[in-house]
């Protein structure tokens, strides 16, 4: 989807950012929602068409991460949720496994915000073209039986932007290459990505795509299209 | 050496009845006697263990008994001449004597290093001279915990009452039941030395006392340790703050980040607007340009208070000078820290402070910090109390009672209020009634520590039914030298001080 398409739930408890996000976003085109917290962003995501939310974290009566919470719970799907904040209090384990896409931190360009919400909307298939300008930090390389497996033992899931896996060592926010062969399906998944969090007591990561080989990206997508992940990074148990 | 040797030594006596039956009457009764003797000496050996030597004491015995029976053989030489057999018995008995003397010989040193009852009584002086100079009290106690010794200084802790012979239970009641009688009962039972120290209520002392098993049950040392315990307290206390200070500092952290990152972004979103436009080459509209800066003065205005607010609480103050200031002034810096945060949560924060109010002697930073706790907590309570009422009330008036003019504030706030089992324990330290993690649990007991130094009270109470928090204080703080403010409040006789 363009974002010139889109409906922008904007969130916020600042009414003076509220106004200008909201003039920023419909500079560019699309159609703006305002709540002035989650709570009344919760009742206009109840009654109206919402392709993405942009919300603050913390906010009176109800904070942005309460909202997410209250979402998955309500199962309501929102397609995009990003979180814009001035305090990295979060846990981004948690984050995007309720389906929050991108943490951007105030203050917020223009064109941040943009990217960050065009990237949100695109179709997968879009995604994941350009290889990393610089090489990969780190690398991964190892062997599964399949995905299904793979799955059903917690050593690896798929989400809406990423996977979750099970891999010891790695250092959050690095970029890394990864080849992960997946032997009943027989195909190599290869690519590039930010490794997001990590977890030492579970031994799991979650990493964030950001380059896929074509034949990767076919699959990636199409298994996507079947299962339907609600994660953008799942957590694997 | 049973054959017989010439003539029976009766011949010698030329067999006189008389001078014969003195020799045999003499002789039985010293061989009777020498039997006696070794008997005598095994009874006194075997009644008092204690005393050393034993070795020449038995060796004593056996050459008694050896002494006896050439006696006996004497005897029965008169009328049979076993020569060989009564020489061979000497010969024995000699050697015997001699060893006896060499074992004297050899022991006579030991022997004269036993000390004499003089001796021992000066040891016993001696001893009993340091047990009654040292400053600790020493107790002995029975099986029966009957007191059988208390030194000058255990007896002092019960004036007027003799300690001993009277059970230790019966002379300190109320060690009933305490930390005391547990740990006394392990070392009388189980006879491990044990180490405590014990808040003694009816003298409001601490003491620190060491029990170690002995002979006749346990013996206590103890000592008073009030004065360290108040030390120690006060710098916990002092630590707690710095704690607190810091604590509070990261909690508001996290706050203002957020308070001043909401200026930053609008001024940053509407320089960047005005800038983009700019680039594109297209003029500027003056309005446009206006009502930007308008935007962005009014937005620094706003994160510079924040900011101002901090100051007064990023110092301490624990160490400032009591002075006269303007309880306005305090009202209106501490409410300045908070007000924000009060607007965007939807609660309304009334300020009434009564007019011309004298100025309060005290340490500002404190008074401050203490109304920046009550405020918090309020907000808290009424945040999370899920109430359509929203409002913390801060009322600072003249106190209407008391012998001498006095400032009242009060927080009071919309909340569920505080329930009875918590209303209790809220002024100890660590007690919250927070989620873990978010609250100060120090905040109160060390409010009420301050509110205390200025020889005011921090009360709980209600006001029609709503949560009230009351801090009384003196306009003027009393004159007190600081040897009177530090001594203990009932002093206890000699025991912290140094023998006399």
């Amino acid at each position: 989807m363009n974002v010139s398409e889109a409906i922008i739930l904007v969130v916020d408890d600042e009414p003076e950012l509220c106004e200008i996000f909201a003039a920023w976003l419909a500079r560019s085109g699309c159609q703006v929602l305002t709540a002035a917290n989650g709570a009344e962003a919760l009742v206009t995501i109840q009654s109206t068409r919402v392709d993405a939310i942009i919300t603050d974290i913390r906010m009176p009566i109800m904070d942005g991460v309460t909202l997410v919470r209250r979402l998955h719970e309500l199962h309501l799907r929102i397609p995009s949720i990003i979180f814009v904040s001035g305090f990295g209090d979060i846990d981004v384990r948690e984050m995007t496994s309720l389906g929050v896409e991108a943490l951007l931190t105030k203050p917020v360009v223009r064109h941040q915000l943009l990217a960050a919400l065009s990237n949100c909307l695109a179709r997968r298939s879009d995604l994941w073209l350009t290889p990393m300008q610089n090489d990969p930090e780190d690398s991964i390389d190892m062997a599964l039986a399949s995905l299904a497996d793979a799955q059903a033992n917690s050593t690896m899931n798929l989400g809406r932007g990423g996977l979750c896996l099970a891999c010891e060592g790695m250092l959050p926010e690095c970029s890394v290459a990864f080849a992960i062969h997946l032997r009943k399906e027989d195909i190599v998944l290869k690519g590039q990505g930010y490794i997001r969090w990590t977890d030492p007591e579970t031994g799991h990561i979650g990493l964030e795509f950001k380059f896929l080989d074509p034949s990767t990206r076919q699959f990636v997508v199409e298994t996507l299209a079947e299962q339907d992940p609600y994660s953008y990074i799942p957590r694997c148990c | 050496m049973f054959s017989n040797v010439g003539m029976p030594h009766g011949y010698c006596f030329f067999w006189q009845p008389g001078l014969l039956w003195l020799h045999v009457v003499s002789d039985s009764l010293i061989a009777f006697a020498y039997l006696l003797i070794p008997f005598a000496l095994l009874r006194i050996i075997r009644r008092r263990s204690d005393i050393p030597f034993n070795g020449v004491v038995l060796a004593f015995g056996a050459f008694i008994l050896a002494c006896g029976s050439t006696h006996l053989m004497d005897v029965y030489t008169l009328w049979h001449p076993v020569y060989w057999l009564s020489g061979t018995l000497k010969a024995f008995t000699a050697v015997i004597s001699i060893a006896t003397f060499f074992i004297l010989i050899r022991l006579t040193p030991a022997i004269l290093k036993f000390p004499s009852s003089a001796d021992m009584r000066q040891l016993n002086d001696r001893l009993n001279s340091v047990l009654e100079s040292t400053s600790d009290g020493v107790l002995t106690i029975d099986f029966n915990w009957q007191v059988l010794y208390a030194n000058r200084v255990a007896q002092e802790t019960n004036p007027g009452k003799e300690l001993l012979g009277r059970s230790l239970w019966e002379s300190f009641p109320p060690l009933h039941g305490s930390t005391a009688e547990e740990q006394l009962t392990i070392a009388m039972v189980r006879r491990f030395s044990t180490t405590y120290e014990e808040h003694y209520p009816p003298y409001d002392q601490w003491f620190r006392v060491h029990a170690f098993p002995s002979t006749d049950g346990i013996t206590l040392f103890f000592s008073n340790i009030t004065a360290e315990k108040k030390l120690q307290l006060q710098l916990q206390q002092e630590k707690e703050l710095k704690e607190q200070r810091i604590e509070a500092l990261g909690h508001m952290a996290g706050g203002l980040a957020h308070e001043i990152n909401n200026p930053l972004s609008i001024i940053q979103a509407r320089a960047s607007d005005l800038k983009e436009i700019a680039d594109e080459g297209v003029p500027v509209p003056s309005m446009a340009v206006q009502s930007a800066c308008e935007s962005i003065l009014r937005t620094c205005g706003r994160a510079v208070r924040i900011l101002r607010g901090l100051q007064g609480f990023a110092r301490e103050g624990s160490k400032d000078p009591m002075q006269t200031a303007s309880v306005q002034a305090i009202a209106d810096q501490t409410v300045e820290l908070v007000v924000r945060r009060f607007q965007t949560h939807k609660v309304d924060l009334q300020v009434t402070v009564q007019p011309a109010l004298p100025g309060l002697e005290c340490r500002e930073v404190q008074i401050s910090q203490i109304i920046l706790n009550l405020l918090n907590n309020a907000f808290d309570a009424v945040d999370s109390s899920g109430k359509q009422e929203r409002w913390v009330r801060l009322q600072i008036a003249q106190a209407a009672s008391g012998d001498s003019p006095g400032l009242c504030i009060e927080v009071i706030d919309s909340g569920l209020g505080v329930d009875e089992k918590s209303k209790s324990h809220l002024m100890e330290p660590f007690f919250t009634t927070k989620p873990v993690g978010s609250g100060l649990g120090v905040g109160l007991s060390l409010s009420r520590a301050i509110a205390r130094d200025h020889h005011g009270t921090l009360e709980l109470t209600s006001v029609d039914g709503h949560t009230c928090f009351r801090l009384l204080l003196p306009f003027t703080q009393p004159q007190v030298s600081t040897a009177a403010a530090t001594s203990p409040p009932r002093k206890f006789p000699h025991m912290a001080q140094e023998p006399s």
